[in-house]
């Protein structure tokens, strides 16, 4: 009887580590979630103040989508134009220049092209909505808004996450069309597949399920990436040192969450 | 008025702090208290208690009897609306102009533009000198301003308790001069209830109506002659 209480008392214990180890990984998870939820509807619970967070949507959306919107532009150029460079050489000696189009659908609209704009707003905006709120933070200046009386998730977090999901739609709709205009301009010039054709070939491709799962994947991809970045700003609470740590913690938090949302998206797509 | 709701009851302050003696204080209604003799290093975290409503180490913070810090969220920052929280620890937002630092609670609470929220402040404005710099950053002012934007920020707001730790710039005799007029006109006009700890409040003595020194670990009262009629209504026990 002895000996099987203390099995069970050991048993107990390691139970009692797991658990704690679990709860050690898995309480930032849980944290992103219910911060996830306070930003969806922070926005449009509480005082009347549509003027001031318009103001710093405006700021989010300028900043994500339109400062430096013409690196997304060029780099979609390319990734439309390597997609063309890799098929056609043998889409061409299959005499099967028509599923150009659906290459380019499945490719750059509904796969890559989601994942493409998420990296650009996750390298652009992310880690400065982190260093923002961090240094904000560690300056006491969210304390000082605390003591006012203004919810800072509200003020400061609401605006940035709706504005970085505004910002990643417009930013894949650009990603997509520059990527055909790319691709275009290659299937031109390599393949000698001209634009009615290709037209013809990517309109015919084209389906509203793939539209929907590529608008699907970037509003969520955005989503995840604003709570993330936004829960680890507000996560520095002592020195400039630990922004910096959260910064790159949240670069790897959202890497994560994005190819794990896309996975199951994209295999919810399949069944 | 929020000066009778609030109770701290028996907290207890960081232990990284000393305030060294226990306090048992009353502020009534239209009533300014001076506790002189304290520093800003001690001050500030008993003032942060009350003004946060945060839980403390030890005790409650309670209004109208329920524990301040559980009730709802959206409760909790209409509270700490009501009370302003001034001490030379006190920050403005950096990426905010004066004029956008300023006007925020109203702008938050009410919704408008900033010169629509400044607009009924303008005599506020003037009386603090902050009008040239309402377009500059805070970065870009010095201490005395920053200091005085912060009394701006915080008056705007129409608290009903204020609590403030006077130190840095405002402590010499012309900014000592400049707060007691603003505090005086904030006071007739809307009326609130004031609480001041300083090193030395001697400016703020024609304001006063009860004085404190803090001495070898002990508050000890000295009356204010002007003043010493004044009932007490209502009160703010801080223990």
């Amino acid at each position: 009887m002895n000996r099987l209480f203390r099995v069970f008392r050991a048993l107990n214990g390691l139970l009692g580590q797991a658990w704690g180890r679990f709860s050690a990984r898995g309480s930032p998870l849980l944290d992103i979630c219910a911060m996830f939820h306070r930003l969806l509807l922070g926005a449009f619970i509480g005082p009347p103040c549509v003027g001031l967070l318009c103001r710093e949507l405006s700021r989010q959306v300028y900043f994500t989508a339109i400062r430096r919107a013409y690196i997304l532009v060029f780099t979609s150029l390319m990734l439309g134009m390597l997609v063309i460079v890799n098929a056609t050489q043998q889409l061409v000696k299959l005499q099967g220049e028509e599923f150009v189009g659906w290459l380019l659908v499945t490719i750059v609209v509904r796969e890559v092209g989601p994942v493409w704009a998420a990296f650009f707003v996750l390298l652009n905006s992310g880690g400065a909505i982190t260093v923002e709120i961090g240094n904000m933070s560690v300056n006491q200046e969210i304390r000082a808004l605390k003591m006012m009386g203004i919810d800072p998730y509200r003020y400061l977090g609401a605006p940035r996450f709706w504005g970085i999901t505004i910002s990643l739609l417009c930013l894949y709709i650009l990603c997509v069309f520059t990527a055909i205009i790319g691709g275009y301009l290659f299937a031109q010039v390599f393949a000698e597949i001209f634009w009615a054709k290709f037209w013809l070939s990517f309109v015919n491709a084209l389906q509203w399920i793939d539209l929907s799962v590529g608008f699907a994947k970037t509003t969520l991809f955005a989503m995840l990436i604003a709570t993330v970045s936004i829960y680890f700003g507000f996560s520095c609470r002592v020195n400039v040192d630990e922004v910096a740590r959260n910064t790159s913690q949240a670069a790897i938090w959202s890497l994560v969450l994005v190819g794990a949302t896309d996975i199951i998206l994209t295999t919810a797509y399949y069944l | 008025m929020l000066n009778y709701a609030l109770n701290l009851d028996l907290v207890t302050l960081p232990l990284d702090t000393a305030w060294p003696a226990p306090l048992s204080l009353a502020v009534a209604f239209n009533e300014v208290v001076l506790i002189e003799g304290a520093g800003p290093a001690v001050s500030s975290p008993l003032l942060e208690v009350a003004a946060t409503l945060a839980s403390p180490v030890a005790g409650h913070v309670r209004h109208w009897g329920r524990d301040a810090a559980m009730g709802r969220r959206e409760k909790l920052y209409r509270l700490r609306r009501r009370i302003a929280y001034i001490s030379p620890q006190q920050v403005l937002l950096h990426l905010l102009t004066l004029a956008e630092n300023i006007a925020l609670g109203p702008c938050y609470y009410q919704g408008g533009s900033e010169a629509e929220a400044l607009a009924p402040h303008a005599g506020l404005l003037a009386q603090l000198e902050l009008q040239a710099h309402l377009t500059h950053y805070p970065t870009q002012v010095s201490a005395a301003i920053y200091a005085r934007a912060v009394w701006a920020r915080e008056l705007i707001k129409g608290p009903e308790l204020i609590l403030a730790v006077i130190g840095g710039d405002l402590a010499t005799t012309a900014g000592a001069a400049m707060l007691v007029n603003v505090l005086r006109e904030y006071l007739a006009r809307y009326g609130a209830a004031a609480l001041l700890l300083g090193e030395s409040l001697e400016a703020f003595y024609p304001l006063g109506h009860r004085l404190f020194r803090l001495e070898s670990g002990q508050l000890r009262k000295r009356t204010i002659l002007e003043h010493r009629a004044r009932p007490l209504t209502a009160y703010l026990p801080l223990v």
